[in-house]
């Protein structure tokens, strides 16, 4: 409250003080924290930027966690190292929630404001899908773990690799897994989903090719009440075996209401719809059911040092996958001498595939690449040589069947071919 | 004996369906609007069971029962909170803040209880051979609770003060609201029941398949054109068109192939609607 015909001048002044202040504070804090806040967001200019986009939620959510932690991992080793030309890497993460909407704004955050060369770790076809056209556009390498045949043909635009075998690969196992254990009839269930129509053809064309037959392919939709009728249907023909193409919440009802309508099988199941907790709650009626899982190279000394970091307790597809991914990228911008996602675009056949001395990590593969050497980079997933359409062109399959509640290892299927 | 398959299959549908099919028939009865959001009481009805279930001490049959309880007292007070405000604002207020609704509810329970797949702990059980039919203890359970869950409901409805009032209400509201029904109190009712009836319905469906954050999104059509065929309104038509659906979704598979059949619900729905274009039975609570 002012009093009548006071001179504004104290106010005035006391105004323009406080106005100076406030500047400087802001000034100050602004100088202070530029740096944190631009480090958060951009890598140093000596480091080099690399994204994690990964399903820490959503269907992949059980896998990302470990594929995450496995790409640290195997930055901390190329850190180690020195790094790709001397530099280290900043790895920036982001969730993609299994979902493609989501996918697309964290992967634009990556490549707009952190400026990674390169985005790997996409597990979900559908996210893999979504996020590839923003990395063509923008001259960044994207690698994933996802295994729908759709992604081929993006692949052959170029800049997209994947380190999981195709569908293709997948259907030709299980009928490889069916014909090694004698099995001649089957019949299918599939999810009315993308994937389920390539895996199943190529199942349907490999089993049939070898003897086997193919009795019925029912086909139900994800959001069924129940799926009693198309189980029954399935049984009807009396097969040897049935294979479920499906995801988790599905396959998970299915195999319960088999068992309580009293059907009694042999299921051969991916190993991407089984996840721990399908196994606790079917209990049962998962009991003796049959998982393909991608394999990984388990005598390879990086698989044996990424699950002794991890915790050697659990089966590290998608990890290996990841652990291998990040050191194809290092090794690439060692190769190319460059850290542009168009220079690792032009390497990573290169140093991944024949020819070259066979290298198992980061800093082998740097100091024969430093000499002048080719190197051929054989990782914790396999040998993972891409074809021109940056597809691996061959993959090994294990085979695993559920006892008492766990899932045991029984089986290996080498080199299945498309 | 495939055919008895299916009819076991058709009875546990129809029952999962007819009851929240019967909540939303109530609503639009005695509301007048289509509250989209009832099939996510579904998925709250479940996640409740299933949380209270696991905890120590507390058995399958009380869990269910509190869950049906709770979350009718909530679609009571989400509705008296939420959409008691716009009574009066016509037609088109209730049905966006229903569908608003869906999205926070179907998002509060993904909050909580994440995107895993669950189920309730209830152990599975092997079937039940009688006279052919396949059937376990489950499925009698849910046929015969949801049964009974329906004659209650028919019962409240035509022999109770508040099964009248809503009746009245929904014949004519105006003439209602002279006689001297307060009908505050009557929405309460009918909107605690339509949430209960949703969450036994939820309950169910996770017994006879999984419990995920999309149960109840899934189930939103299906009980729509169950409800749209019942005739709007009338809650025998509702139980009624849950059976002729879910009847002629499995025994289609004797024609068509599998992924049909979803297909199959909007053609019976489409065939009848053009002969009777109110629905099965008169709109009438």
């Amino acid at each position: 409250m002012t009093r009548r015909g006071t001179s504004h001048r104290p106010q005035e002044q006391l105004a323009t003080r406080r106005r100076l202040l406030q500047m400087a504070g802001g000034t100050a804090a602004g100088l202070i924290l530029t740096p944190r806040v631009w480090s958060s967001v951009s890598a140093q200019a000596s480091e080099i930027a690399l994204g994690a986009l990964m399903p820490l939620s959503g269907s992949g959510g059980s896998f990302g966690q470990d594929m995450l932690k496995a790409a640290q991992f195997a930055v901390e080793e190329i850190n180690g190292a020195g790094g790709p030309l001397g530099r280290k890497i900043h790895l920036f993460q982001e969730n993609d929630e299994t979902n493609a909407e989501a996918a697309v704004r964290a992967a634009k955050k990556l490549i707009d404001i952190n400026k990674v060369s390169a985005v790997f770790g996409t597990w979900a076809s559908s996210v893999t899908l979504a996020v590839a056209p923003l990395c063509q556009e923008n001259k960044v390498v994207e690698m994933s773990t996802s295994g729908s045949s759709k992604i081929t043909a993006i692949q052959k635009k170029g800049f997209v690799f994947r380190t999981e075998p195709d569908d293709l690969l997948f259907g030709r196992a299980y009928a490889e897994c069916a014909i090694q254990y004698g099995w001649k009839t089957a019949a299918v269930l599939g999810l009315n989903v993308p994937f389920t129509a390539s895996t199943v053809e190529a199942f349907r064309e490999r089993f049939e090719a070898k003897g086997g037959k193919v009795l019925s392919i029912t086909t139900y939709n994800e959001n069924q009440t129940t799926f009693r009728s198309e189980v029954l249907k399935a049984f009807a023909s009396k097969p040897d075996f049935i294979h479920i193409s499906g995801y988790d919440a599905d396959t998970e009802s299915i195999l319960k209401v088999a068992y309580e309508s009293g059907l009694k099988t042999k299921w051969l199941l991916p190993g991407f719809a089984v996840t721990d907790s399908v196994i606790k709650n079917a209990g049962p009626a998962i009991e003796g059911a049959y998982l393909i899982e991608e394999g990984v190279a388990e005598d390879s000394p990086a698989y044996l040092r990424l699950a002794k970091r991890l915790g050697g307790d659990r089966y590290y597809s998608y990890a290996a996958q990841t652990y291998d991914q990040a050191n194809l990228l290092a090794l690439a911008i060692e190769a190319a001498k460059k850290a542009d996602g168009a220079a690792i675009n032009g390497k990573l056949r290169e140093i991944s595939g024949p020819p070259g001395e066979k290298v198992t990590s980061f800093a082998a593969g740097a100091a024969l690449l430093r000499q002048g050497k080719k190197i051929d980079y054989d990782g914790a997933s396999g040998p993972i040589d891409f074809n021109e359409d940056g597809n691996i062109a061959k993959a090994n399959f294990r085979i695993s069947q559920i006892k008492q509640g766990k899932s045991t290892p029984v089986g290996l299927l080498k080199d299945v071919l498309f | 004996m495939e055919l008895k398959f299916y009819l076991i299959s058709a009875l546990v549908e129809a029952s999962i369906w007819a009851l929240p099919a019967a909540g939303v028939t109530l609503i639009y009865g005695v509301l007048r609007y289509p509250n989209f959001a009832l099939s996510e009481y579904m998925t709250v009805g479940a996640y409740l069971a299933l949380a209270l279930a696991n905890l120590p001490g507390i058995t399958i049959w009380f869990a269910a029962a509190a869950a049906v309880v709770m979350t009718g007292i909530l679609a009571a007070a989400v509705d008296q909170a939420f959409f008691r405000p716009v009574r009066q604002a016509g037609a088109l207020p209730p049905i966006l803040l229903s569908l608003g609704l869906m999205l926070v509810l179907q998002n509060v329970v993904r909050f909580v209880w994440r995107n895993d797949v669950r189920e309730l702990p209830v152990p599975l059980v092997e079937p039940y051979e009688i006279a052919g039919f396949v059937i376990t203890s489950h499925q009698m359970a849910t046929i015969v609770c949801s049964l009974l869950a329906l004659f209650m409901l028919f019962f409240v409805l035509s022999r109770t003060r508040f099964g009248k009032a809503a009746r009245a209400i929904a014949n004519n509201p105006n003439l209602a609201l002279v006689a001297g029904v307060e009908p505050e109190p009557v929405y309460f009712g009918v909107l605690f029941v339509a949430g209960a009836l949703a969450a036994l319905g939820g309950i169910f469906l996770g017994l006879a398949s999984t419990i995920t954050p999309l149960i109840g999104w899934q189930t939103l059509i299906p009980i729509f054109a169950v409800a749209i065929l019942g005739g709007l309104g009338n809650v025998l038509g509702a139980a009624s068109a849950a059976l002729v659906l879910a009847a002629a979704s499995e025994y289609s598979l004797l024609v068509v192939q599998a992924s049909y059949k979803p297909a199959v619900s909007f053609v019976v729905l489409a065939l009848v609607l053009l002969v009777r274009p109110s629905g099965l039975l008169r709109s009438n609570l």
